[in-house]
């Protein structure tokens, strides 16, 4: 009943109907009929149509597809995401976020100490995004020997060693 | 000559025979419950057709041509731009252009995955196979329970049974045993990826057309024969609406020409596309098609590992 209440003291200008609520004593055998509250036959309950709570219900129900990320004031966000940006356009390779909205760059490893970086999603000169990451790469590690893959036909790249984090900041650095 | 030059045709045409062609189907249904034309009154303002009460549609009057649409296409990327169409019509024998609107570019301009039009074909081609092949192992020989002669003192091998592999007649080893099935499934991702690059292919190589509808004038097969042939839109065409109701005109005229064949949108198939020269997508399955592939690219993996075949 307090919620009736609550419905009630809000703006008058919610729709309101009026219906007639015919009240059903049920017939418990721990309660006397006297304990009950008096009720007419015919009393009239009124009531307000809101919709506006259904955003609570929405929230929680499962969501088909991953919705665009919302906008936030100021970039990187707390766990540390950065948006694409259009000035990536103009270069001749491009690295497309993944449905997430996340970079399409995974480590993988194998036998314990085989680190590899793996990058995906790449469009346009993928042979020219190799090249730029290996220049990138050595002169962040000059003494290593960097080794690499192009598979034009699945348009990805792996780079041999435990660079993930610096590719991706290159990556980030470009604006994709 | 005559006749071996016949033999040669029917056996190019071969895999186009009745009956013979696997997936493929030509419906044949009196009444069009086709929703393309109510696709297109929505996409553009022009003089629209009327739907008597029987049900049966006039003929769309002339438009002004060509009409510029876009279409609200969702989940675009910033690197890549919509992919265009011309509208075609099948009314007239001859190319009637009628409008151009936009793909996208995920479905119709991907990158095309050689690699994975191979995996789906096998995959289309094995998952139904079962193998009835089965050799009997020497158990389930006739005979061979009695040792054939004495261990030593013949001269000869030794040999406990007539029916061992080693003997002529013998039971088979590791043959084939019984019927086998080759069912496997794809994952959902690599036969989504599998559509998306052969309508990609399809597109670039000039080999899609997008129609209104599937209505035609008349159910003549030389009309369709002669719209084909005037259109050079290849030796087999492959249509495609969103409705299994196709109309009736269409229907008459395909049933007995083996390769043209109609389809719904839920039986399209990266072998069909690819078995096809041409592929005829009307503009309520080009919008069916976008849907469905778009929320497969675009789904959240919640539930993915409570299903089977992902």
């Amino acid at each position: 009943m307090s919620i009736f209440r609550n419905i009630l003291t809000k703006s008058t200008s919610q729709l309101k109907t009026f219906s007639r609520l015919s009240t059903q004593v049920r017939k418990c055998s721990n309660i006397s009929e006297s304990s009950l509250p008096d009720k007419g036959q015919d009393e009239l309950i009124d009531f307000e149509v809101s919709t506006k709570e259904m955003k609570y219900v929405e929230r929680l129900m499962p969501q088909l597809t991953v919705p665009e990320v919302p906008k936030h004031s100021s970039y990187p966000t707390p766990s540390g995401w950065v948006p694409p940006r259009e000035e990536a356009l103009s270069l001749p390779y491009q690295v497309r976020r993944t449905k997430n909205h996340m970079l399409p760059v995974y480590h993988e490893q194998t036998h314990q100490n085989r680190h590899c970086v793996h990058i995906r999603k790449v469009e346009g000169d993928i042979w020219a995004l190799e090249a730029a990451l290996k220049e990138h790469l050595q002169q962040l590690y000059p003494e290593k020997q960097l080794a690499s893959q192009v598979h034009e036909v699945a348009r990805s790249i792996r780079i041999k060693g435990h660079y993930i984090h610096d590719v991706a900041d290159f990556l980030i650095s470009k604006g994709f | 000559m005559l006749k071996r030059a016949f033999c040669i045709l029917s056996i190019s045409k071969n895999s186009f025979a009745k009956g013979s062609f696997g997936n493929d189907f030509s419906i044949i249904h009196f009444k069009s419950l086709s929703t393309t034309c109510r696709c297109f009154q929505e996409l553009t303002q022009s003089s629209v057709d009327t739907l008597d009460i029987d049900g049966s549609k006039h003929l769309p009057k002339q438009r002004s041509l060509p009409i510029i649409t876009s279409r609200k296409l969702e989940y675009v990327s910033q690197y890549s731009q919509p992919k265009q169409a011309w509208l075609e019509s099948l009314e007239t024998v001859d190319e009637n252009k009628i409008g151009l609107i936009d793909l996208h570019p995920d479905v119709f301009g991907a990158f095309p995955r050689i690699d994975l039009i191979h995996q789906n074909i096998q995959w289309q081609k094995l998952y139904k196979k079962i193998s009835y092949e089965t050799l009997e192992t020497r158990a389930e020989k006739r005979g061979g329970g009695r040792k054939p002669w004495p261990q030593k003192g013949m001269g000869r091998a030794r040999h406990g049974s007539i029916r061992s592999p080693l003997w002529k007649g013998g039971g088979k080893a590791f043959g084939p045993r019984g019927p086998q099935s080759y069912f496997y499934m794809l994952s959902n991702n690599l036969r989504v990826a599998g559509l998306c690059s052969t309508l990609s292919i399809k597109f670039a190589q000039n080999n899609l057309h997008i129609v209104d509808s599937l209505e035609i004038p008349s159910d003549d097969p030389e009309y369709m024969e002669d719209l084909i042939d005037t259109r050079f839109w290849g030796f087999s065409v492959l249509f495609v609406d969103d409705t299994d109701m196709m109309p009736r005109n269409i229907s008459l005229a395909v049933q007995d020409l083996p390769s043209f064949n109609l389809m719904p949108t839920y039986g399209l198939n990266v072998y069909s596309m690819l078995k096809h020269e041409t592929l005829v997508l009307t503009l309520a399955a080009v919008e069916k098609l976008e849907e469905k592939l778009l929320y497969q690219l675009h789904r959240t993996e919640r539930q993915a590992k409570f299903r089977l075949y992902q």
